[in-house]
């Protein structure tokens, strides 16, 4: 942000005349309002370029969730007409529907009573970032019933989330082991490997749907994968050479254990710890 | 324990909004992070990318649906009159905004100032205007897809706007050739024209400049 004076009401001149391109002025907070606002930011202050910065958001998006969070009725009408029923859909793909709706009424509610529509900065669409808030609440309701006494039965619950405590004894040990050897092998991963890794076996994102998201082909990002998991047979067959002095190969027959590919996918969704620095454990 | 996602951040990333540092930092986290992870995961396979250069009553009804009927109806007036209907390219924002969305890319240039769509050179002797009526409704095969020529743009049939897809648009040239050297099979598609709309390897890619 500039210090001079002069600057500062050039920026605030420039802004209101991008604030009036991008954004349909019609609630009851005015342009003149809505740049002081932005300029209030944190992001506007750290900012070398608040203009450029101000030209990457989501203007007429941040324009309506100021003024919803203003308390104007009007913007909150038109935010429930465009969104509400998207978050409600969007909630039904990780819950029933009664339960989605529960979510989905609370997550509403948070956003009006307690202001939490304050967050949203503009860098993405207003869906988006609804979206995204609204996947978190239901995914953390389906964990939460998940792990109720209320819970459908382990047996019940689909194969990748059984978890390794089954079969014979000897079996458990030797899953755990395996387990906390691939863990090491993932956490010594490059990131963006790491992350591949993790969405692809983990989140069970097609390659497809994450060549947009990692800004390459999915041809590309099948070569990578088949190039890491190959990293990683050499890395696991090192450490076990090291820990157990056999190969892995010899270490699986013994153990009575299935394929690397097999293993990562249930271990990575189902069982798997992979842990790095900071975040939540998995 | 639980984490609190920083979600300007997870939603920049999925729009592929954020730059470079930024970029490799939220990568560098979510390779740690479950929750984070669930959240992109979520809205990747769901979520429009970018905000669209279509309104959004066009995606409802269907463009190709209404386009083709349109094409139709000049067709049948044009007969019955005995005249030349010019049929108006509508460029990538003159249609009214959506209600929550506002196309970010400037005013398009007069018409006689604008290449032919498909990069169809001018014949000598025949106007741009009769070029594009040439073109209308015309079809082209490219790597084994099938595009229409529909209202200004080529239009891959494999698109089906009501379709759940990822939608990446690249509204000016800048943000064509960027996409265009992140994703290179594109290429072929985006040489039929300034403004096609293809699908590829399951995402929906507008481009446009």
């Amino acid at each position: 942000m500039p210090d001079d004076p002069k600057d500062q009401d050039r920026l605030a001149a420039d802004l209101s005349v991008l604030v009036r391109q991008r954004a349909r002025i019609r609630f009851s907070i005015s342009a003149g309002d809505f740049v002081a606002h932005l300029l209030g930011q944190p992001a506007f202050s750290a900012s070398a370029d608040p203009l450029a910065h101000a030209r990457s958001l989501h203007l007429d998006d941040l324009y309506l969730a100021t003024a919803c969070v203003q308390q104007d009725e009007a913007a909150w009408a038109e935010c429930g007409r465009d969104h509400f029923d998207f978050m409600r859909d969007f909630a039904g793909r990780f819950l029933p529907r009664d339960p989605a709706r529960e979510v989905t009424d609370s997550v509403i509610a948070d956003l009006w009573r307690r202001g939490k529509l304050a967050r949203y900065g503009g860098r993405s669409s207003l869906r988006t970032w609804l979206g995204a808030v609204t996947a978190h609440a239901a995914l953390n309701a389906a964990k939460a019933h998940r792990r109720s006494p209320n819970a459908p039965e382990a047996s019940d619950r689909p194969h990748a989330e059984q978890r390794t405590d089954e079969g014979r004894p000897e079996q458990q040990e030797s899953a755990r082991l395996l387990s906390g050897l691939v863990a090491e092998v993932i956490a010594a991963l490059d990131p963006e490997d790491r992350l591949l890794l993790l969405l692809h076996y983990e989140q069970e994102l097609p390659l497809e749907r994450m060549a947009p998201l990692l800004d390459t082909s999915k041809a590309t990002l099948s070569r990578r994968l088949k190039r890491i998991r190959a990293d990683m047979r050499q890395t696991l067959e090192r450490l076990t050479m090291q820990r157990y002095g056999s190969s892995t190969t010899d270490v699986r027959k013994a153990l009575d254990l299935g394929d690397v590919e097999f293993d990562l996918s249930r271990l990575l969704r189902g069982t798997g710890n992979v842990n790095g620095s900071g975040g939540d454990a998995v | 324990m639980t984490h609190e996602p920083d979600f300007n951040e997870l939603t920049a990333f999925v729009e592929r909004r954020l730059d470079d540092a930024d970029r490799e930092r939220v990568i560098a986290h979510l390779s740690t992070c479950r929750t984070c992870r669930e959240v992109v995961a979520a809205l990747t396979t769901t979520l429009e990318s970018r905000v669209p250069t279509v309104p959004a009553w066009s995606r409802r009804t269907g463009v190709m649906a209404l386009a083709a009927m349109l094409v139709v109806v000049v067709v049948v007036v044009g007969v019955m009159s005995g005249r030349r209907t010019a049929l108006e390219t509508r460029p990538p924002d003159s249609a009214a905004p959506a209600p929550t969305e506002r196309p970010a890319t400037p005013s398009p240039s007069a018409p006689s100032e604008r290449p032919l769509p498909g990069g169809t050179p001018v014949q000598p002797g025949i106007s741009p205007r009769e070029d594009l009526q040439r073109l209308r409704g015309a079809e082209r095969q490219v790597g084994g897809k099938t595009f229409r020529f529909i209202a200004g743009e080529w239009v891959d049939a494999a698109y089906d706007p009501l379709q759940a897809r990822s939608v990446i648009a690249a509204a000016s040239p800048s943000e064509r050739a960027d996409l265009l050297r992140r994703v290179p099979g594109l290429k072929p598609y985006a040489a039929l024209g300034a403004r096609v709309t293809v699908v590829f390897e399951g995402t929906v890619y507008k481009l446009g400049g």
